[in-house]
C-alpha cells in the first residue's frame, strides 16, 4: 500500500470521527428523555424524534468516509493508485465533516435535550424545539458540502 | 373578523347560550375589565356557574375512567388517529334518551371498578405476604406460640453477614440448654429459629443480639407456616378468579359503550356552556355579552338572535384592534389546494390579524424544498403512499390531518425531483435522470439551490413591500425593499454577469450596486433623525446577512446528497455479502433495513430544514406572527361529532 492510500484511509476515518459527535448529542438527549418519559410515558414518540436529530452528523461522516472509500476502490475492486498529493486532498476533504460534526452533533444534542424538556411542559411546541435544534446542523451541513466539493474536485 | 354585542333576558340566556354553541361560530370575549369600570360596575355582576361547570367536570372525568377501563377489556384497538364518528342530533338524542339509563349505566360500571380495585389490592396483599412467609417455610411450631411453661420460643433475623456458627457457640456457653437453626438465608438476611429455657433467657438473648438478631413475630397469624401459605395461596386463586369474573363484566356492548360516548360528549358540551358563563355580565333580568364573528356567519347569528329577542349590534374592528386570526382557504383557485400547508405555518405561529396568510405564498417551495432534499421515485411514492393511505382510513382531522396531506404533497414532489435527478431507493434500480444527476454536477445544483434561494427571499421581500404600501408607507417600501433588489441583483452580476450571464453584464452589474448603495444611505439621510441619518451605513452590512441567507440554501444540495448517498452506500453493504441465496437473503435484509432508517431520517431532516428555510430566511423577512387562533364557542366534543344541519 501506498502512502498516498494510506493517506486517503485516514482522511475516511477522520471523516467517520463525526460519529463521536453524534453519540455524545444522542446520548445527551437521551439522558433527557428518560426523565421526561419517566413523567409521561406518551411523550415517547415526540421525544425519539428530538433525539434522532443530532444523529445525523454521523450519517454525514459515514458518507464523505464511503465516497472517499469508494474512490480509492477499497470497496469492492482493486485499490487505484493514489498519489501522495491526492491522498493528502482527501485526507483534507474528510477533515471539514469529521471536525465540525464532532462539536455540532454535541451542541445539537444539548439543545435537542433542552427541547424534550419543552416538550415536557408545552407538548404542542415540538416544532419550534426541533427548530432551534436544526439550526445547530447548519453548520454541519455545510461541513457535509465542503467535504463533498473538495472530495469531488479531487483527480486520482 | 367583526365585534358582537348582545343584550338578552336572562330567561332565554341558557337557550341563545345553547344555539350560539351548537352553531359555532362565535368567539366569546372575557368582560373582567368592565367590572373595574365604576359605570359598569354598579350595575352588572359576573355571571358565573363555576359550582356548575365543576359539578359536570367530576361527573365527565368519572365517565371518561369508565370508558377507559372498558376499552382496555372489550379489545378494541385504539387507532393510530381517533376519528369522531358523524352523528345527527336526532340520533344524539335518541341514543342518549334523558340520560337516565346511561347514568345508571355508569353508576353500575363505577361500582364494579372499585370492586375491582379493592379485590386488586387484596391480590396485592396476600402476594406480599406470601413473599415475607416463604423464607420460614422449614419452620414448623406454630406462629402463636411464643412459650412454654419453661421454654421461650423466638423467631428472629439475623444479618446475612453475621457468623451464625459462632453466634450459636456464643449461645451455648450463657446456657446449657438452646437449641438455634438458621432456617434459611437469602441476600439480606437469615431466617432463625431460637428455643432456650425461660430462666436462660436474658444470657442467650444478650449473647445473640450482639451478632445482629433482631426478634421477628407473625402478628395476628396462627398455625404453622405451611398451614399459613396454603390457606394464602387458596384465597389467591379465588381473588384471580373474582377478578376475571369482574373483568368479564366490564365488557359492555358497542351500543351500551357509544351511548356512554354520546352521554360523555354531552357532559362536555354542559360543562363547556356553564363556562361560557365565566365571559358574560348580568344584571337581575339581563345579560351581556361580546364575541368575535367572522363575516360570512353574521347572518345566521342575527338570525338566532333574533329568534330570542335579544338586541345585537355587530361592527368592524377598530383600527388596531386586535382581532382573533381564522385562516382561510386562498380565494385564488389556483391557491386553494395550499390551505393544508397551513400546518407548517400553525406550528410557527398564525398571522395577526392585520397581516398577510404566508402559506399560499411559501406552500410551493415548502414543498420544492422537501422534495429536492428528499428526491427519490421510490421513497416519493412510499411517502405519498402511506400518508395517502392513513388520510382514507383514518380519517384524521385538524392539524394530523392538515400534516398528513402537506406530507402527501411533499411525497409526491420527492417522486418528481427523484425523476429529475434519477433515483430510486439510490441506485437499487439504475434510472436516467431526466435532467441531471446532482453527484457529477454539484456546483451547478449548489448555484441552482442559492437562485431558488434568492427568488425565496425576494418573494419574501415583495410582501413586506406589498403590506408597506397597502399601510401607505409608499417610500418606506422603495427604501426597504425595491432598492434592495436593485442593489442585490447588482451585486449578483457583478460577481458572476460576465460568466454566466453575458458579456457586459459585470459592468451594468456595478453601476446598479452603486446606484443602489448610494440610495440605501441617501434614504436613511432623508428619514431619519438625528445619529439615525447616517444608519444607512449600518443597513449596507446588512448584505452579510443577505449573503448567509442565500448560502443558508445550499442545505437543498447537501441534503439531497445525503440522502442518495446514504441510500446507494447501504445498496453497496448489500452487494458486498456476495452472489447465491446467502447473497440475495442479506442483500434484502440489509437493503430493507438500511432503507427504512434512510427513510426515516431524511424524510425527518428534509421536513425539519424545509421548515427552517421558511421559518428563519422566508418569514425573517416580513412575518410577524403571534396572532391568536379564532377558539369559537363550539360543540367541542371528544367522541362524537354532532352534525346539527338535518341532511335534506
Amino acid at each position: 500500500m501506498s502512502l498516498g492510500q494510506a493517506l486517503a484511509i485516514f482522511g475516511a476515518a477522520l471523516a467517520a470521527l463525526a460519529g463521536v459527535g453524534s453519540a455524545l448529542g444522542v446520548g445527551v438527549a437521551g439522558e433527557a428523555a428518560n426523565g421526561v418519559v419517566a413523567e409521561d410515558p406518551n411523550k415517547f414518540g415526540q421525544t425519539l424524534v428530538l433525539q434522532a436529530l443530532p444523529g445525523t452528523q454521523g450519517i454525514y461522516g459515514l458518507l464523505v468516509a464511503f465516497l472517499i472509500l469508494s474512490k480509492i476502490g477499497l470497496l469492492g475492486g482493486g485499490l487505484l493508485d493514489v498519489s501522495v498529493e491526492s491522498g493528502l486532498s482527501l485526507l483534507a476533504a474528510g477533515a471539514p465533516v469529521g471536525i465540525v460534526g464532532i462539536w455540532s452533533g454535541w451542541a445539537q444534542g444539548k439543545a435537542a435535550a433542552a427541547g424534550i424538556q419543552l416538550i415536557a411542559k408545552r407538548p404542542s411546541e415540538l416544532a419550534k424545539g426541533m427548530i432551534y435544534a436544526a439550526m445547530v446542523e447548519t453548520y454541519a451541513v455545510l461541513a457535509l458540502l465542503v467535504s463533498f466539493l473538495m472530495y469531488s474536485n479531487v483527480k486520482l | 373578523m367583526n365585534k358582537l354585542s348582545v343584550i338578552g333576558l336572562e330567561s332565554e340566556k341558557e337557550a341563545v347560550l345553547a344555539g350560539l354553541q351548537k352553531l359555532g361560530t362565535v368567539q366569546l370575549c372575557d368582560q373582567s375589565d368592565k367590572l373595574t369600570d365604576a359605570d359598569w360596575a354598579s350595575i352588572i355582576h359576573k355571571d358565573s356557574e363555576e359550582d356548575r361547570a365543576a359539578r359536570l367536570e367530576s361527573e365527565l372525568a368519572g365517565v371518561d375512567s369508565v370508558l377507559d377501563t372498558v376499552s382496555r377489556y372489550d379489545g378494541e384497538k385504539k387507532p393510530l388517529f381517533f376519528h369522531r364518528q358523524a352523528v345527527s342530533e336526532k340520533e344524539f338524542g335518541s341514543i342518549l334518551g334523558d340520560g337516565e339509563a346511561v347514568r345508571r349505566e355508569v353508576n353500575e360500571l363505577e361500582g364494579k371498578i372499585r370492586q375491582w380495585n379493592d379485590i386488586k389490592s387484596e391480590e396485592n396483599g396476600i402476594v406480599s405476604q406470601q413473599a415475607s412467609l416463604t423464607p420460614w417455610a422449614s419452620y414448623t411450631l406454630p406462629l402463636d406460640l411464643t412459650e412454654t411453661r419453661t421454654v421461650r420460643v423466638v423467631t428472629g433475623v439475623l444479618p446475612a453477614t453475621a457468623d451464625a456458627e459462632e453466634m450459636k457457640r456464643k449461645a451455648e456457653e450463657a446456657s446449657d440448654a438452646v437449641e438455634i437453626q438458621i432456617l434459611g438465608q437469602d441476600g439480606e438476611q437469615q431466617y432463625v429459629s431460637l428455643l432456650c429455657m425461660k430462666q436462660d433467657e436474658d444470657a442467650v438473648m444478650d449473647a445473640v443480639k450482639a451478632y445482629g438478631f433482631t426478634p421477628a413475630s407473625f402478628k395476628g397469624l396462627s398455625g404453622t407456616v405451611s398451614d399459613n401459605l396454603g390457606r394464602l395461596a387458596g384465597r389467591l386463586e379465588e381473588v384471580k378468579k373474582e377478578e376475571k369474573e369482574l373483568e368479564g363484566q366490564f365488557v359492555i356492548s358497542p351500543k351500551e359503550k357509544e351511548a356512554l360516548r354520546c352521554y360523555a360528549d354531552e357532559l362536555v358540551v354542559q360543562r363547556d356552556r356553564a363556562r361560557a358563563g365565566e365571559n358574560l355580565l348580568a344584571t337581575k333580568k339581563a345579560f351581556f355579552l361580546e364575541g368575535w364573528v367572522p363575516e360570512e356567519a353574521q347572518a345566521e347569528v342575527l338570525k338566532l338572535l333574533d329568534a330570542h329577542d335579544c338586541w345585537s349590534e355587530i361592527r368592524e374592528p377598530e383600527k388596531g384592534e386586535e382581532t382573533p386570526t381564522l385562516l382561510k382557504p386562498s380565494e385564488n383557485k389556483w391557491l386553494r389546494w395550499t390551505y393544508p400547508v397551513r400546518a407548517i405555518t400553525e406550528l410557527y405561529s398564525l398571522p395577526k390579524s392585520y397581516e398577510v396568510d404566508p402559506t399560499p405564498i411559501f406552500a410551493i417551495f415548502y414543498i420544492i424544498f422537501f422534495g429536492m432534499m428528499f428526491a427519490d421515485i421510490a421513497y416519493g411514492l412510499i411517502l405519498a403512499g402511506l400518508t395517502f393511505f392513513a388520510l382514507k382510513k383514518y380519517k384524521p382531522e385538524g392539524m394530523a390531518n392538515r400534516l398528513l396531506t402537506t406530507l402527501l404533497y411533499c411525497g409526491i414532489s420527492t417522486a418528481i425531483w427523484g425523476v429529475l435527478f434519477g433515483g430510486f431507493f439510490g441506485d437499487l434500480v439504475p434510472v436516467k435522470p431526466m435532467w441531471m444527476n446532482p453527484l457529477d454536477n454539484a456546483m451547478f445544483i449548489l448555484a441552482f439551490s442559492c437562485i431558488l434561494g434568492v427568488v425565496h427571499l425576494f418573494i419574501g421581500m415583495g410582501v413586506k413591500a406589498y403590506m408597506q404600501i397597502k399601510n401607505g408607507q409608499v417610500f418606506d417600501a422603495f427604501c426597504d425593499v425595491f432598492i434592495w433588489y436593485i442593489f442585490l441583483i447588482g451585486l449578483g452580476l457583478l460577481l458572476f454577469g460576465d460568466n454566466y450571464v453575458f458579456q457586459g453584464a459585470g459592468e451594468l452589474g456595478r453601476d446598479m450596486a452603486i446606484i443602489g448603495a448610494i440610495v440605501i444611505v441617501g434614504c436613511e439621510f432623508y428619514r431619519g433623525k438625528g445619529i439615525g441619518k447616517l444608519l444607512g451605513l449600518w443597513n449596507l452590512y446588512g448584505t452579510t446577512s443577505y449573503l448567509a441567507d442565500i448560502l443558508s440554501y445550499s442545505r437543498l444540495l447537501a441534503l439531497g446528497l445525503a440522502s442518495a448517498v446514504i441510500a446507494q452506500v447501504f445498496n453497496m453493504l448489500g452487494r458486498m455479502v456476495g452472489k447465491g441465496v446467502v447473497g440475495i437473503i442479506a442483500f434484502i435484509l440489509i437493503a430493507v433495513v438500511g432503507h427504512t432508517v434512510n427513510f426515516a431520517i431524511n424524510a425527518l431532516g428534509s421536513f425539519v430544514h424545509a421548515s427552517r428555510l421558511q421559518y428563519v430566511e422566508f418569514f425573517g423577512k416580513f412575518y410577524e406572527g403571534g396572532g391568536a387562533p379564532f377558539k369559537p364557542f363550539t360543540q367541542d366534543t371528544k367522541y362524537v361529532n354532532i352534525v346539527n344541519k338535518e341532511e335534506k
